[in-house]
């Protein structure tokens, strides 16, 4: 599936498959060790710097104060990673 | 204030469902979804369960009416966080609206558990959706109207786009069961070669060393002989 740019598609592919495979071989199986971090901070970065050259890191962050996904303190670094 | 329930049955496991959902789009049915990105995920470290945070961006369904009456956009994005707890075997996934929402406001709840007849071979699926356009006037009404049809419409693609992806999804788990299966046939095989190998080698070994004995017996029995004689003799 495309990312909404797409200069990171190629990364969330990438992704997507550690996770997906993931998914349904360990951690359904119960085992929770995580296998797809250094592909997700890659991706993620890509993501995020799209969002904020879209305008739409704004969106995210009211509507995240007004439903936390995680503590803030996450949500901020998440936010400004790719800064 | 407008509402939509549905409720359907999946003829698969829950672990099938949920693995096909996260790999949902694209398909070809739900050709509006647009793209779709993981904002975070991580997993509760208290709880065990999958918390995932997604944006999607989808086609703006409008009629030209409302098009002219309001500033709707060709995009809609929705953040969705969904929830899941493999003990239980429960996803939950809630997703609101983040544009336009000075005209509505949409938040969307689907939840995945097994069926509580028959657990592990079928999966319930139930939606909620709740549309809440802002005032009273016949506009609002008229926003609303426009928004659940567009749903119901989009909830009925949602459900033949994930049976497509939940075919795929067996296709592939069959596929990797056979290479699995291959993969150990030839493991056996290789065992038993081994095996045959080591057997054989070992029957060898014997044989040499039953050989080296008798030869070492039959050594130091001439030497047996020989050397106190020689002694003696000499």
């Amino acid at each position: 599936m495309a990312s909404i740019s797409p200069e990171c598609t190629e990364l969330k592919r990438q992704y997507d498959e550690c996770f997906n495979k993931w998914y349904s071989t360990k951690f359904l199986q119960g085992d929770v060790t995580p296998e797809c971090d250094d592909i997700f901070r890659l991706y993620r970065g890509c993501v995020w710097k799209a969002i904020k050259e879209k305008n739409v890191d704004q969106l995210i962050n009211d509507a995240r104060k007004e439903r936390p996904f995680k503590d803030d303190e996450e949500v901020d670094v998440e936010g400004s990673s790719s800064s | 204030m407008k509402l939509y329930n549905n409720s359907s049955t999946f003829p698969h496991p829950w672990s099938t469902i949920t693995t096909a959902n996260f790999q949902k789009y694209p398909n070809p049915i739900s050709t509006h979804v647009l793209s779709v990105d993981i904002l975070s995920r991580h997993i509760d470290p208290k709880t065990g369960f999958l918390h995932t945070e997604r944006l999607l961006v989808c086609r703006q369904p409008a009629p030209a009416l409302l098009r002219r009456l309001l500033p709707i956009p060709d995009e809609a994005i929705f953040r969705e966080i969904s929830i899941v707890d493999p003990k239980t075997q429960t996803y939950t996934a809630t997703s609101w609206n983040l544009t336009m929402r000075s005209i509505i406001e949409v938040e969307e709840t689907c939840v995945f558990r097994p069926h509580p007849d028959n657990r592990w071979n079928e999966t319930v699926f139930e939606q909620t959706a709740k549309f809440t356009a802002g005032g009273w006037s016949n506009l609002a009404k008229m926003v609303e109207d426009n928004a659940v049809n567009a749903f119901q419409n989009n909830a009925g693609k949602g459900r033949k786009g994930l049976e497509l992806v939940i075919d795929q999804v067996i296709r592939e788990a069959k596929e990797v069961e056979e290479r699995l299966t291959q993969g150990l046939k030839e493991v056996e095989e290789g065992i038993t070669k081994s095996f045959e190998e080591v057997e054989e080698r070992f029957t060898q070994g014997l044989k040499e060393v039953e050989e080296g004995i008798k030869q070492g017996l039959a050594g130091a029995g001439v030497a047996a002989e020989g050397n106190p004689s020689s002694g003696w003799k000499s």
